[in-house]
């Protein structure tokens, strides 16, 4: 059984120190070191901006949360911020239950979430 | 009333990471023959993996894949009752939600998993002991069953 059956991860870069981080499928315990494997090689890169893309994940559990909440704290240590766009209805429960939701900023779309890291980033 | 009300499944998986989706897939199918909608079977789906996860982070970490756990589901005329076994040497159960409580700077996954469990269903037990494991019990009620009894 591969990762690659339950989820995809792509990551694109926005600008010097922005990246997008586009996940699809099930963010589960097998699942979810492929993302976190992705966004750590982003941070080691200096992306300390990410913007995680939730539009076309169908599930996340508490192995997730618990990821994006680590790489939350990470990016901010360093100055950075980490944005979640379109977490479907589902997910958005979840991270109302975990009370995170008042920890994540969440946008409706990549360009807002780009925007306002952009808009962070020359305000620093 | 509920398809086979009074019927039980019971499956042995192993404790690896990579069956969690498989034992999800299984109670959202049993759920759905029992008419569950769509919002409970997604409850069930979360619950469950959540209870299964952490009887493979908790309950037998060292061996991984060596010990099975076991999951039961007792299907009743208006609820389903699951119930996941590890073997392990157990937790306590407050401890860890109480890990949550005290705010994000403690969170634990297994605390955030707790805290779930408890809010997607509507009864959950935990009993924990060194000689025999750790035994989640949760049950979700059927919407409509619910909505006849207002």
């Amino acid at each position: 059984m591969g990762n690659a059956i339950n989820l995809e991860v792509h990551t694109h870069c926005v600008d010097a120190r922005t990246a997008i981080v586009d996940i699809s499928g099930e963010m589960d315990v097998y699942t979810t070191p492929q993302a976190k494997t992705a966004m750590l090689d982003l941070l080691e890169k200096g992306y300390y901006h990410l913007v995680v893309n939730l539009q076309h994940t169908d599930y996340l559990d508490s192995t997730a949360l618990g990821v994006l909440v680590g790489m939350l704290k990470r990016v901010r240590e360093r100055g950075g911020d980490l944005r979640l766009v379109a977490p479907s209805p589902r997910i958005r429960r979840l991270l109302e239950i975990t009370r995170l939701i008042n920890v994540f900023p969440i946008d409706a779309s990549e360009q807002e979430a780009t925007n306002k890291l952009m808009q962070e980033g020359m305000e620093s | 009333m509920a398809a086979c009300s009074g019927c039980h499944v019971e499956m042995r998986l192993p404790n690896r990471a990579e069956f969690v989706a498989v034992a999800r897939l299984a109670v959202s199918a049993i759920a759905s023959r029992m008419h569950f909608d769509i919002n409970e079977i997604e409850d069930i789906k979360v619950a469950l993996g959540e209870a299964y996860t952490n009887a493979i982070q908790h309950g037998c970490p060292v061996s991984e894949g060596t010990e099975m756990i076991t999951l039961r589901c007792d299907l009743e005329e208006d609820a389903l009752v699951i119930t996941v076994h590890d073997p392990g040497d157990g937790f306590d159960p407050a401890t860890a939600t109480r890990q949550h409580r005290h705010g994000t700077a403690t969170l634990t996954e297994r605390g955030l998993g707790m805290l779930l469990i408890e809010s997607l269903m509507d009864e959950v037990d935990f009993a924990s002991d060194p000689d025999d494991g750790t035994r989640v019990r949760m049950v979700k009620r059927r919407h409509a069953m619910k909505a006849e009894e207002r």
